[in-house]
């Protein structure tokens, strides 16, 4: 096989990335759940499968693999009170079988031993009948790049970055695709889908010989290449600003008008009303928002919205892993919290609707009630009008990482950087890092201004330390007050 | 015979079938593990999960490209990995011709794969659970214990919110073309438990919770009781914690708190670090820069043969064997913890992935460190999340729970604000306790463990005010 003419990399699940041989190689499904249903009132079967290419380039290194292919069936069972779970790594029939009759021996002997066993009626639906496949949209397939060719596309983009400022000390590029497809089967349902994905990072670290900064880039989400454009403006931004952090000041602590970019706008949409409204927590008691339903939480601006079907954000599926066709689902609106996210355990618990948002990190984990794409929604305001309305206060940006407190209401958002501005202007002074920390409700409620752009961003979501998936969060530009370290 | 499911030896059979490749390493993985998930008392799902992979890494050499400048004279070295599973017998060949390919198109400066070694024996696996159904047994164990823990908790106003429990067993076989053929068995044991406390008011709204994960080998070193007893005591204190105070002035952290912030010492002694050009220390130079070590000396050692640690091996992913080693002396690096082809391209002598980040206790007792007549000391023991830049040192982390410590005496619980500062800055003063505790060095799941004071006094770090 010649690097040179050779089209696309070999997929091994590339041939199975097709609707109809996902049903035909999961045909036996059906029956597995009927033979476990002549035992349990409810059983499913989710199948899974995850593999594509990763490149990581750097000064004098390069590496490319296969990304983790995974692939696995989980079969759930309930007996009308618990649910029990056999996962195996394995797809074909035999494996599966082999899997069913462990789930019933699991079973078994769950009833037959002698704990006291929890005797509230769980009773799983199955949903409405439905049958049916799904394939993400693409544009510009991965597959019309060779790997050499993607080497020489990204290698050259990292090149770039690397020149453009001498104080830039490495550069690295890492890209990904992958193609994950998901078979779900309960008695009323089958249903397929194929989720294609594409991400970039471009990080480009400098040093003075002293201090050393970095800074970054990310593109990506559900499709294609499409959405990995990065133009010379935007490579130009992230070393500018990486150089420019080298003389960042340390944040003075207190409390500060702030505008936030979409980045640090989905990063707190995401901690504070996203997290804080998964009912699985409801269900174990450490989330407040469940005594809030219907209750103002923050000003009348404020409306963030959960959403599955965004085209192209990278928490974009076409049913979670339960099974549940994805919908859209308004968290708060106009201040006012509207309700939560769930999984089918805690919906049926708890006696309220589902949403589509069961999910697990692989076929090894349980599903947890989990975000998608979650955003602020956009307001009226232009970006200029809304940083010019800063008399004296901070521009933060480049959302990095947060950490949810659901019972508490408090919040933790970190950001790489913040620009100070006065009289509605920049005065050149940066701060970095950014620490931004408070109590939900306050930062809600200081919202006053709210911009009409609108971005998501991809990123990864944890439950606590663990349960990583594949999320998007974003927003416009968002003004409130904020306690800033 | 046509063979169902592949094996090993069929890879390695393949693999040597191969005259393009320079070298190769083959690592097959199999678990099987236990989970529960409880509410309350009340059983959410049981699940078993049962996997086996193959990790395959090609070398491939061939000739520098034209115009690409090289790190050494001679060939390039290309790299690559793929992942195959028991079921993938087929496609074996196909991803054999895949990896090559994607192996001939990188380029990187050469390095050897390392000759086998006499491998130090380390205790790695909990006999109790690796016995026949252990894994099932062991969930339940730790479950009750919960239960019972908490059951002495329930006068005081704590109760378990929810527990998940995770054992699993690990069976690791490794084999590389030098000749390399090691095994390894691991158990690790997992546990995570949300207490609430709630006061005098029934009002729901009015409760504080604490969050814990542990993780170990054993079901005995997760220390189950003693967890639910401070966790409790953490949950009940947080229900009744003050806003803090933005000050500047001594603050300690402690407990699980503190391991996190050794991270950039870490990274930076790392000799991959170094090749990146990312690493701001250089070879027997003070780990401070400018700042001169007024504190406790900060040494710190990797220490991979700890018996049942987390972080502990008698081999690593290269195949060499596991070693302890210094890192830090006296504030000065001493020597980096270094994998096979970064101590070739460095010059530097292997040790392996580092293990255990290990580091010397101080001389003051903690209540000591707590104390200070010029006014209150800070101690943090829970943040949110801990929040340490490896590349800049920088600290910027939610405090979950703290104490004020008055000269008077009295402990005010706080909670809330953030510590922020720098490690590279604070630790050139810093205090380090006597006594000393073992911990998680990152999240759940991140596999480092932590070996050292329990407790840091820092002058230079601000607590900006929730």
């Amino acid at each position: 096989m010649s690097p040179s003419t050779q089209r696309h990399t070999p997929d091994p699940t590339g041939e199975s990335a097709n609707p109809s041989v996902l049903r035909a190689q999961f045909a036996y499904l059906p029956d597995v759940i009927a033979e476990l249903e002549r035992s349990v009132p409810y059983a499913s079967a989710l199948a899974t499968s995850s593999s594509g290419v990763r490149l990581a380039l750097r000064d004098s290194e390069q590496g490319v693999s296969r990304r983790d292919p995974s692939a696995g069936v989980v079969l759930t069972a309930s007996d009308g009170y618990e649910i029990e779970e056999v996962a195996v790594g394995a797809t074909d029939e035999a494996s599966v079988r082999d899997a069913s009759r462990r789930l019933l021996e699991g079973l078994r002997r769950t009833r037959g031993g002698g704990r006291e066993r929890n005797r509230t009626p769980l009773n799983l639906e199955p949903g409405d009948r439905l049958s049916a496949d799904y394939v993400t949209p693409v544009v510009i397939s991965p597959d019309s790049l060779s790997l050499a060719e993607k080497l020489a596309r990204f290698e050259d983009l990292r090149q770039r970055a690397r020149k453009i400022d001498s104080r830039v000390v490495q550069a690295m590029a890492r890209y990904g695709d992958a193609v994950e497809t998901k078979v779900f089967v309960n008695r009323a349902r089958f249903i397929t889908e194929v989720v294609h994905r594409a991400t970039l990072n471009v990080t480009v670290f400098v040093s003075d010989g002293n201090a050393r900064r970095y800074n970054w880039l990310s593109r990506g989400g559900t499709g294609g290449l499409e959405s990995l454009e990065v133009d010379e403006g935007a490579l130009a931004n992230v070393t500018e600003i990486a150089v420019a952090l080298l003389g960042a000041k340390p944040m003075e602590p207190g409390v500060y008008d702030s505008v936030v970019d979409p980045s640090v706008a989905g990063i707190l949409a995401h901690e504070a009303f996203g997290h804080g409204v998964e009912t699985d927590m409801f269900l174990k008691g450490r989330a407040r928002g469940a005594h809030y339903i219907g209750k103002r939480v923050g000003s009348d601006l404020v409306t963030i919205v959960d959403d599955p079907t965004v085209p192209g954000a990278n928490g974009t599926y076409f049913i979670d892993d339960e099974g549940q066709s994805a919908s859209p689902t308004c968290i708060i609106r106009d201040g006012i919290l509207l309700g939560g996210l769930s999984d089918l355990y805690s919906a049926t618990r708890l006696g309220i609707a589902r949403t589509a948002n069961g999910r697990r990190e692989s076929f090894e984990r349980k599903p947890y009630a989990r975000m998608s794409n979650t955003f602020f929604t956009p307001g009226t305001h232009s970006v200029e009008e809304v940083l010019a309305s800063l008399d004296h206060g901070m521009y933060i940006c480049q959302g990095a990482n947060g950490m949810e407190d659901p019972k508490g209401w408090g919040i933790q958002v970190g950001a790489h950087f913040a620009r100070e501005y006065r009289h509605g202007k920049p005065t050149g002074v940066l701060y970095a890092p950014v620490s931004i920390t408070g109590y939900v409700p306050d930062v809600l409620g200081d919202v006053t201004m709210v911009a009409n752009d609108f971005h998501l961003h991809p990123g990864g979501c944890g439950k606590g330390w663990k349960e990583y998936i594949t999320v998007g969060d974003g927003g416009p530009h968002v003004r409130t007050r904020l306690q800033l370290a | 015979m046509v063979t169902r499911t592949l094996t090993a030896d069929t890879i390695v059979q393949a693999l040597g079938r191969r005259p393009e490749i320079a070298g190769w390493t083959l690592t097959r993985r199999r678990r099987h593990g236990t989970q529960l998930y409880v509410i309350g008392r009340d059983v959410e799902n049981t699940r078993e999960v049962t996997t086996e992979d193959f990790t395959i890494t090609v070398f491939h050499d061939h000739p520098w490209p034209v115009g690409r400048e090289s790190g050494t004279a001679g060939h390039a070295r290309g790299v690559s990995s793929v992942k195959l599973v028991p079921g993938d017998t087929a496609h074996l060949e196909s991803r054999l011709d895949e990896v090559i390919m994607m192996a001939s198109l990188v380029h990187n400066p050469a390095y050897e794969l390392p000759s086998p070694e006499t491998l130090p024996n380390v205790a790695l696996s909990d006999p109790l659970i690796t016995a026949l159904d252990g894994t099932r047994r062991a969930v339940w164990e730790m479950a009750e214990e919960v239960w019972e823990a908490c059951d002495r908790e329930a006068s005081t106003g704590v109760r378990l919110s929810a527990g998940e429990f995770f054992v699993t067993v690990s069976d690791r076989e490794f084999r590389t073309s030098k000749g390399i053929h090691s095994s390894s068995e691991t158990t690790h044991v997992a546990v995570e438990i949300a207490l609430l406390a709630r006061g005098d008011s029934d009002d729901p709204t009015l409760e504080a919770e604490t969050f814990r994960p542990v993780e170990a080998r054993r079901v005995v070193d997760l220390r189950l009781a003693s967890q639910v007893a401070e966790a409790s005591r953490f949950a009940r204190d947080t229900l009744r914690a003050q806003p803090t105070e933005t000050r500047d002035g001594p603050v300690v952290v402690s407990g699980s708190a503190l391991p996190p912030f050794f991270d950039p010492f870490v990274f930076h002694s790392g000799a991959q670090a170094a090749y990146m050009k990312l690493s701001r220390f250089t070879p027997d130079h003070s780990v401070f820069g400018d700042h001169a070590m007024t504190g406790d000396p900060l040494h710190v050692s990797s220490h991979a043969l700890r018996p049942f640690g987390l972080s502990s091996h008698s081999f690593d992913g290269d195949g060499v064997p596991g070693r302890d080693t210094d890192l830090i002396v006296g504030g000065t690096l001493f020597a980096r913890h270094a994998t096979s082809r970064y101590a070739q391209y460095l010059g530097v002598p292997v040790t392996g992935e580092p293990g255990a980040v290990v580091v010397r206790a101080g001389t003051t007792p903690l209540a000591e460190l707590l104390r200070d007549s010029g006014g209150p000391v800070v101690e943090i023991v829970a943040f949110s999340s801990p929040n340490v830049d490896d590349i800049t040192g920088d600290v910027g982390c939610e405090i979950r729970l703290g104490y004020e410590h008055l000269p008077s005496g009295d402990v005010r619980p706080i909670k809330g604000g953030a510590l922020a500062g720098n490690v590279f800055d604070a630790f050139a003063s810093v205090r380090f306790s006597q006594e000393t505790q073992e911990a998680l060095i990152s999240g759940f799941g991140g596999g480092g463990v932590y070996v050292g004071p329990r407790g840091a006094r820092f002058e230079g770090m601000r607590v900006a005010g929730g």
